[in-house]
């Protein structure tokens, strides 16, 4: 059996104009999206507080918030409200902002919603402004920081022309992952943050195994010129490339379908970002250093 | 280890060290066996088994203004022994004196006073006499203190936490000025609240019952706020004193009330007002001055014991011999006045001194239960905090929480690995069939490293040991894709095997390294259940790089090695296929 057959020349680099069209759409509705609805922030990078509690039988979101609403209590009345997982087991997120006081959060609960059944806390978090604000700054560290990396591993182990189109196709990546996940309306947490790098790393595996071909072809004798090239080179490796993507592919939806509410937000970024990593991987790093190389040609290759 | 066999043998006794490894994990093993094996066990996160994640901040300026405090309090012993006794000396700030003489002059060699018992100070204004002086204290004495001050509160921390009794806790240090406490099991913040948000700061301080400062308190009180008078009897004296407090059983409205109304030479204290037996908590307040005259150092042992005339609570304390003696000293200038004697700023008992009291034990008294009694001892014998800490952040996790979350990973994790090495089998056949069995020895070879490095496994590890068994599957698809590509140009199927790792060998380990490199930074900056993904991720990777290219690879060469067989069937149309 054969994903691609051998001697396949799909025209990638031919095709490169209509792949970066895509690409600067999709990015542009990414950037769009950052701003409105906006990146809204977890509550660890924000300061609040949440708890998820469980009533053990089926609640109606309704009826909880009419119930926090009527309360009086001052931390719950304006709290947000979140249903998870199986409706029959009456799991709800509740959060709001400020720090808070575990004990105090679930006595008020406990009393404002006598007929709802006994809740039982499964998670309490809370988080100081000031403490989110450093976890925030360290989180866009490590992320610039990774690309910094990445950035300087493939200019010492590639020609260093290759640099900025692995990484601009890195930022690529993390942008139209980032933009999707808050179309749809997931927040900026530390599960995501773990699902970007761990794309960037994966992205980065994509790119090197093709530029891994295009460097080894540019040492042969005959060799063509550098479009047809680097074409030769992103379809020699793209049965690798597919097979490879669809199993993590694969390893990312068992997760989001089977890995619970906790692990959402990695399992999903990781979806969206394969898809979108493997897309890079195969339009957009070769066809950049190719731009590069055409305006700015380099001695040696 | 070029032959065969030797590599064999290696990766016989790698899989053979990873299942020791492993079993204690997975199956209760007999008590032997620990003596006999390593007894590695693979740690669950707090995510995973449930219980208690605080980031507590240590407020590291509080540790400069007492160290400042008492550099006045030496300095006022220095200048009185200089006889310049009409000079005041005040803390500015959180690190500065304020040094302040009579206009006359009479603060001739004030400066040099002040050098020489101020050593880590400069002096930074008030050049003429007359004018006041102002004492800074170096940075680098400053930045020496804090660092100290964060020492000692994760020193102190952790001799609380293991004295009150909690498995396998974790203290450690994050960043310039905080500490995560790990707390497995338990459930409420409350139950450690008063371990943590205690600074058990024993200070004594001379009360003023005589002050002019008093009056102005005690008019236009604010409603729920009432005057009374103390009785004290003063030694040598025929009347007693009868100095006036307020009283609320509110100490928050009493301490706004109090607020701003006397100068930084006194301070306003709050304490425990006896009441009516089973009525409101009442308060009140203690003129003292600012000064402190000892602190909770010196002690050396501290116990619960009881007071012979009304049983109640006390705790017993007694100081070293340095401390004793600067103790008798004190009690001595004390005479004839109450000593308030408070932690962390609420005033306990306030006796009255009549005596130097040598010997040094002390007793705090005043409304204690026997659980609050027994946790100050606990505290005054591990030593008061530097600085006081409060929680800045919490997290907390259920333990059904934590058996969903292993249930549902482990789950995932599994079902993922299914699918892919089924495909794995079809597409490649006999050597997709040896990927798979890669791929398993990289799971166990993961998991057995993450027990002997004690490593601890959270819910995102669980995801990242997932997408590790995607590399796994990565490195053999591009070492297969190599050979399909080699036997196509007519190589012989050993030479494509030979060839195909070869070649494959260079993009696997730059793909692989960048990933290290993305694991390695996002455990630098990661906290608490993200690090143990990087830490899984990058464990994964050698795992990967190892099984790949000595597991696999020994595999191709004993099949091709044992009959005289030419080839391992690789799918895609090649020969043997």
């Amino acid at each position: 059996m054969e994903l691609i057959p051998p001697g396949t020349r799909f025209d990638f680099i031919g095709n490169r104009y209509r792949a970066f069209l895509v690409s600067g759409i999709l990015v542009a509705l990414a950037l769009v999206a950052m701003v409105k609805p906006g990146i809204r922030l977890g509550v660890e990078f924000r300061g609040g507080w949440e708890m998820e509690v469980r009533f053990g039988r089926p609640v109606a979101s309704d009826a909880l918030r009419a119930a926090l609403g009527g309360s009086g209590e001052p931390g719950l009345a304006g709290a947000e409200i979140q249903q998870l997982g199986d409706p029959r087991e009456g799991t709800f997120l509740i959060r709001g902002p400020g720090e808070a006081v575990q004990r105090s959060r679930m006595e008020a609960l406990r009393v404002s919603t006598p007929g709802l059944g006994t809740p039982v806390l499964r998670r309490f978090e809370s988080v100081g402004a000031r403490v989110g604000g450093d976890l925030l700054r360290r989180a866009l560290l490590a992320l610039a920081l990774a690309f910094a990396a990445i950035f300087a591993y493939v200019a010492i182990r590639f020609p260093w022309r290759f640099s900025p189109g692995a990484v601009i196709a890195l930022v690529h990546d993390v942008l139209i992952t980032l933009g999707l996940m808050t179309l749809l309306g997931r927040e900026f947490t530390l599960p995501l943050l773990a699902g970007l790098l761990t794309l960037i790393g994966f992205s980065t595996n994509d790119t090197i195994v093709v530029y891994d071909r295009i460097r080894e072809n540019l040492q042969r004798k005959r060799r063509p010129e550098l479009a047809s090239l680097m074409n030769v080179s992103i379809n020699e490796t793209l049965s690798r490339t597919l097979i490879t993507s669809g199993a993590i592919l694969v390893a990312a939806l068992s997760l989001l379908l089977l890995g619970g509410p906790v692990l959402r937000d990695l399992a999903l970024s990781l979806t969206i970002g394969v898809v979108v990593g493997t897309w890079s991987s195969i339009f957009v790093a070769g066809a950049l250093t190719l731009e590069i190389e055409k305006r700015w040609p380099g001695r040696k290759f | 280890m070029r032959t065969l066999r030797g590599r064999a043998a290696a990766v016989a006794v790698a899989l053979c060290l990873a299942i020791l490894y492993l079993l204690p994990t997975f199956i209760p093993v007999p008590a032997w066996w620990t003596r006999v094996f390593p007894d590695a066990r693979i740690r669950l996160g707090l995510d995973l088994r449930g219980g208690l994640y605080l980031t507590l901040e240590v407020k590291v300026d509080e540790a400069v203004a007492a160290h400042v405090d008492a550099s006045a309090e030496t300095l006022r012993g220095a200048l009185a022994r200089g006889g310049l006794t009409r000079v005041s000396v005040l803390r500015q700030g959180t690190d500065a004196i304020e040094v302040r003489a009579p206009p006359d002059g009479a603060a001739a060699g004030l400066r040099q006073v002040i050098t020489d018992a101020l050593p880590d100070f400069t002096i930074v204004t008030g050049a003429s006499p007359g004018a006041s002086l102002r004492a800074r204290l170096s940075p680098a004495a400053a930045a020496r203190i804090r660092e100290g001050a964060v020492d000692q509160a994760l020193a102190t921390l952790r001799g609380r936490i293991d004295q009150y009794g909690v498995a396998e806790p974790t203290v450690q240090r994050q960043g310039a000025a905080r500490i995560v406490l790990q707390l497995p099991g338990l459930q409420h913040p409350e139950e450690v609240q008063r371990l943590i948000g205690t600074t058990a700061r024993l200070e004594f301080k001379d009360v003023d019952d005589v002050s002019p400062l008093l009056a102005p308190l005690l008019r236009n009180l604010p409603p729920g706020v009432t005057v009374k008078n103390d009785e004290v009897s003063v030694p040598d004296k025929d009347k007693p004193l009868t100095p006036p407090y307020l009283v609320s059983d509110n100490p928050d409205r009493l301490r706004a009330w109090v607020a701003g109304k006397v100068p930084p030479t006194h301070q306003v204290l709050i304490g425990e007002e006896p009441g009516p037996a089973g009525g409101k908590r009442l308060y009140r307040t203690y003129l003292v001055r600012s000064a402190t005259l000892m602190t909770g150092e010196g002690v050396v042992e501290a116990r619960v014991g009881f007071e012979p005339t009304t049983g109640a609570p006390v705790v017993v304390f007694e100081f070293d011999e340095a401390s004793a003696k600067r103790f008798a000293d004190i009690t001595d200038r004390l005479k004839g006045h109450r000593m308030a004697v408070s932690v962390d700023g609420i005033v306990r008992s306030a006796p009255m001194i009549d005596q130097r009291i040598t010997g040094g034990r002390a007793q705090i008294a005043g409304l204690m239960s026997d659980a609050e009694a027994r946790d100050l001892a606990i505290m005054l014998r591990t030593g008061a905090l530097r600085a006081s800490v409060a929680p800045v952040a919490q997290q907390s996790v259920g333990p059904n929480l934590g058996r969903d979350s292993i249930r549902r990973g482990v789950l995932a994790t599994l079902a993922g690995l299914v699918v892919i090495l089924g495909f794995m089998g079809v597409y490649y056949r006999t050597a997709g069939a040896f990927a798979a069995l890669a791929v398993i020895a990289s799971l166990a070879l993961v998991l057995a490293a993450l027990a002997a490095f004690g490593a601890t496994l959270t819910l995102p590890g669980i995801a990242g040991i997932a997408l590790t068994l995607g590399m796994a599957v990565d490195a053999n698809v591009l070492i297969f894709e190599r050979i399909r590509e080699e036997l196509r140009i007519g190589k012989t199927f050993r030479a494509a095997v030979d060839a195909g790792f070869d070649r494959a060998l260079r993009p696997i380990v730059d793909a692989n390294v960048a990933t290290l490199l993305a694991a390695l930074i996002l455990y630098y900056f990661g906290a608490g259940p993200v690090r143990g993904f990087a830490v899984t991720l990058s464990v994964g990777v050698l795992g990967t790089l190892f099984t790949a290219f000595v597991f696999t690879r020994l595999l191709f060469d004993t099949a091709l090695g044992s009959r005289a067989r030419k080839g391992v069937s690789i799918g895609g149309g090649a020969p043997w296929s």
